[in-house]
């Protein structure tokens, strides 16, 4: 039973890890993807006189997607941005200790924000609430990549907390 | 439940606590935004907290912050900017301590692409430095030229962090990009100007006989203006599009990959797997970035709801002290905190407090976000706190931490003069935006 549980476990973290790479690559290429849409809304608006109405609003969705599917990467590789001016300072147990406290507090927010953000793409499909956009695009896709980004950084967090690494070798093997 | 004053004091209290115990400074603005939000408006103000994330994620003026990291990634890892060694070392030529010189301009070429005056200042410190070093450079100086030269970068375009400052201040930013040029230059001219007075009291702060001030040939400099030619790719998408109003910071930054691309293609180094793992480096930066933004976005409209913005605002308007001492004031508590946190944070913290106390007293937007640009700068080189001194320290492993305090100092005294020389004249500062 325990190896079962164990193995489980580890197909679970790897399913995990998957996942988190593949929206990570996927992020990458909503930026690609930002590139090429204003530069064709240039080229269009100056050089044919024809500007196009959805450049902006899509390149604004984009953005969005880019930085939620990209969230869960960052925190995975522990490479937030972070001020550790105690952590210096104190010895190697105690910041190891204070290091995983905020990391099991980035857990916690980042799982709530997740949870506030599911109910408000869940209002938001109910009512069928779109953009105030030119084009008109259904608002809760949107916030389902909050909820994605919020939940797996969340769940990268945990990781993090409980993983025997050091910062050092988290980014080392990652 | 705390509100006014102290409701702004405990926020910042909180974050700073936060940050300070190494929390990822995104998580420290949510657990402050999620607690406050729960304390000031209940459970029902978690519609505008859902509402913040959404408007800044989409908000397309940030779509310039990936944009221009692309834009320097790219340059970076086509070696794009080896070539730009190379050239500029050769143009440097013979003038007395012209490594001082060529640490200045690679030092603000490099953070101006990478965005990160720290890592630029690393690199350099375990490159460049311990060959000046051998070649009989004064220590103390090197270190004093890379760092200053790295600290130039959020001033000269394309800099993430004006981007950053015009969104959250409601400013210009293609006023504010291209009002960075002259006190860029004036700063580089201040640095330059010390360094060969300094050389001038001491000649033996630059050795007499070094091997690469040979003399360069007429033929030698022609090449390596032809090989920066390129670059102009660059310039002329971003500064050129904007200052001639005919694209928006956002298009040209576009336009700037796209002239990146262009130039890693003359260079030969344009491929796939490049421009995959330069779009790979940009998105986790710029999430980086974008989430703080995300997660602080709550923060001013809190500081609205508890009355700590306005009641702030009304006891410093009522403390009658002149412009000039308030904007002392305004510069020195951004100076200090800067010292020990990062810029980005900093910036998310104390914009909307600052916004309605420089309305009223009628400071012109430009020159003071301009002013408070440079002065956020300066804190990361400033002993004994600044992180760019000791990310300098850890990559200059035979060097001591007293000497890159000791090499700051000057630079730090230069960017002070600079920054009061940019306050009494700020026409320096406001003529390039006025010809938008």
């Amino acid at each position: 039973m325990r190896v079962v549980l164990r193995r489980l476990g580890r197909a679970l973290l790897w399913a995990h890890d998957a996942l988190v790479t593949l929206s990570y690559w996927l992020g990458a290429g909503a930026l690609g993807l930002i590139v090429m849409i204003f530069s064709y809304e240039v080229f269009s608006r100056y050089l044919m006189g024809a500007p196009t109405k959805w450049a902006s609003d899509f390149v604004s969705f984009l953005l969005l997607i880019s930085i939620f599917l990209v969230l869960p990467h960052v925190t995975r590789i522990d490479g937030n941005v972070s001020v550790p001016i105690l952590l210096n300072v104190l010895g190697r147990r105690a910041s190891d200790f204070m290091r995983r406290l905020g990391f099991v507090l980035g857990a916690a927010v980042c799982l709530w924000a997740s949870y506030i953000f599911l109910d408000e793409t869940l209002r938001l499909m109910d009512r069928g609430t779109a953009t105030l956009t030119s084009v008109r695009f259904p608002k809760w896709i949107l916030f389902a990549f909050l909820v994605f980004g919020m939940l797996n950084a969340g769940l990268a967090f945990l990781r993090l907390a409980f993983s025997g690494k050091s910062h050092q070798e988290t980014q080392a093997t990652i | 439940m705390i509100e006014g004053i102290p409701a702004v004091l405990a926020g910042v209290g909180l974050l700073l606590l936060f940050m300070a115990a190494g929390m990822p400074v995104f998580v420290a603005f949510l657990t402050v935004n999620m607690g406050a939000t729960l304390l000031v408006l209940g459970p029902a103000g978690f519609g505008m907290f859902s509402g913040s994330f959404y408007e800044t994620a989409t908000n397309s003026t940030l779509v310039t912050i990936p944009l221009f990291i692309l834009m320097g990634e790219l340059l970076f890892r086509s070696r794009a900017v080896d070539v730009l060694f190379q050239s500029i070392d050769t143009l440097i030529g013979r003038v007395p301590g012209r490594q001082y010189v060529l640490s200045i301009v690679l030092a603000t070429v490099f953070s101006t692409l990478s965005g990160a005056a720290m890592g630029v200042a690393a690199m350099l410190g375990r490159s460049l430095l311990p060959g000046m070093i051998a070649r009989g450079y004064d220590a103390r100086l090197s270190v004093g030229t890379i760092l200053a030269g790295a600290s130039l970068a959020p001033l000269i375009p394309p800099s993430v962090l004006v981007i950053i400052i015009g969104t959250l201040a409601g400013v210009s930013i293609a006023g504010l990009l291209i009002a960075g040029i002259i006190p860029g230059l004036i700063l580089a001219g201040l640095f330059t100007t010390y360094v060969f007075l300094r050389i001038w009291r001491n000649p033996s702060l630059a050795p007499q006989n070094d091997e690469a001030t040979r003399r360069v040939e007429f033929k030698d400099a022609l090449i390596a203006v032809a090989r920066l030619l390129p670059f102009t790719i660059i310039i002329v998408s971003v500064m050129g599009l904007i200052l001639a109003g005919v694209a928006t910071p956002t298009e040209a930054g576009a336009m700037g990959v796209l002239g990146a691309l262009m130039t890693a293609a003359i260079y030969r180094n344009l491929s796939v797997k490049m421009v995959l793992e330069s779009l790979g480096g940009s998105v986790k930066i710029s999430a980086m970035i974008l989430i703080i933004m995300a997660s602080s976005k709550l923060f001013s409209q809190l500081l609205a709801f508890s009355g700590g913005a306005s009641a702030l605002t009304a006891w410093i308007v009522g403390l009658d002290v002149s412009p000039w001492l308030m904007l002392v004031l305004l510069m020195v508590l951004p100076f200090i905190l800067c010292m020990f946190i990062d810029q980005i944070a900093l910036m998310l913290i104390v914009i909307p407090i600052y916004l309605p106390i420089i309305d009223s007293f009628g400071y012109d937007p430009i020159w003071f976000w301009l002013l408070f640009l440079v002065n956020i700068t300066v804190g990361g080189i400033t002993p004994p706190f600044g992180y760019t001194l000791f990310a300098l320290k850890s990559a200059w492993s035979e060097g001591s931490l007293s000497t890159v305090f000791a090499a700051a100092w000057p630079f730090v005294a230069l960017f002070i003069l600079g920054m009061i020389i940019l306050a009494v004249a700020p026409g320096l500062t406001t003529y390039l935006p006025s010809k938008l």
